[in-house]
């Protein structure tokens, strides 16, 4: 089958600073792919031309086959590609209803979405009624879940889920995105602490200096995270 | 944990490769500007050579049918420069102006978390 997603040679960054040097990634569709990286590596950069945030300077950008260089990304969001943000992406002066209600730009009822993010996530019925901002982070992030899934999403793009939140939250998230990942939706994850991500994962990459050095099955790459980390490999 | 393992594509992923497929786009570039600078700075060097060779065949010469030729190269040379020169600046200028918005945009964020108590 076509991989939902294909990076080939990409370089980008931000104005005349490349942070990418050549990245090729490929995500199978209904795949679990999970990009794991020290600080600074181009994780983030790396879904910011996903998508389409950020415009490479050079390679290809392939969603199901079709190269989409140059798209913009509100059309790729549109179509099915949902970025969830380092940093949650709410809106923390809103209420978890009101946030809910700011997801339903897409078309879908607000009735839907609730019934979405109340189902997979029951936490957050309680705290319908509260400021979005003033929740725990685990609950900032499965509102910014709940946002993606809202959308109907056939490419999810997770990134650092884990950050800041404590090991049983990030573990209970993660069982989230096993779910979603059952349910066929294909997941690129990125994080810095591989630990909980690549429990659920089907492929795992490492990506140093902006380049990929390794890919694999999730335990092989497991093996090498901490060599690579501390600067062992590059090939 | 199992690969989905999917022969055929589910009724989502079909939908979502006919979106893609019916997708316009516009094949757009990162740093838009940058050939517009280049192009720039090349017409203020082109022009100011032009303008320079102008003036020494001119100079010191008497007054010919031919110095009109070097007075209309040099005018042309002057006026590339002084186009080259706008061009070269209003580029730089709308980088510089595009990448303070991002920055700018990226730290009202973070004000609003710390406000919000995240960090």
């Amino acid at each position: 089958m076509t991989p939902i997603l294909e990076l080939r040679g990409i370089r980008g960054g931000y104005g005349t600073i490349d942070v990418l040097h050549g990245v090729n990634l490929t995500v199978e569709a209904g795949q679990v792919h999970a990009l794991l990286g020290p600080n600074g590596a181009g994780k983030t950069t790396t879904l910011g031309v996903c998508s389409g945030q950020i415009v490479p300077s050079a390679g290809q950008l392939f969603i199901s086959g079709r190269d989409v260089n140059g798209v913009s990304s509100d059309s790729l969001a549109r179509a099915g590609v949902c970025l969830v943000p380092e940093g949650r992406g709410i809106f923390p002066n809103l209420t978890v209803t009101e946030n809910l209600r700011m997801f339903t730009h897409s078309g879908v009822s607000l009735a839907d979405v609730q019934d979405k993010a109340f189902t997979q996530f029951p936490r957050l019925k309680e705290r319908r009624k509260q400021i979005a901002g003033t929740m725990s982070g685990g609950e900032q992030q499965m509102l910014a879940m709940a946002r993606a899934l809202a959308v109907n999403p056939a490419l999810l793009l997770l990134d650092e889920l884990s950050m800041g939140l404590a090991p049983l939250i990030v573990e209970e998230l993660y069982e989230r995105v096993a779910e979603l990942a059952a349910q066929g939706i294909s997941i690129l994850v990125v994080e810095q602490f591989a630990q909980a991500v690549l429990g659920v994962s089907n492929v795992a990459s490492i990506m140093l200096h902006g380049r990929i050095t390794r890919t694999g099955p999730p335990a092989e790459i497991a093996e090498e995270l901490t060599e690579a980390y501390l600067g062992g490999t590059t090939h | 944990m199992s690969t989905t393992e999917a022969t055929e594509p589910s009724p989502r992923l079909q939908e979502f490769q006919a979106e893609v497929d019916s997708m316009k786009i516009d094949g757009g570039k990162a740093n838009p500007e940058r050939r517009w600078v280049i192009l720039g700075g090349l017409m203020m060097l082109v022009g100011v050579i032009l303008a320079l060779v102008a003036w020494l065949n001119i100079q010191g010469s008497k007054v010919g049918a031919w110095t009109s030729d070097f007075q209309a190269m040099g005018t042309f040379g002057l006026t590339l420069a002084v186009v080259g020169s706008a061009l070269f600046i209003v580029m730089s200028l709308r980088r510089y102006f595009r990448f303070w918005l991002i920055r700018l945009i990226f730290e009202q964020r973070e004000a609003a978390d710390r406000i919000a108590g995240k960090n």
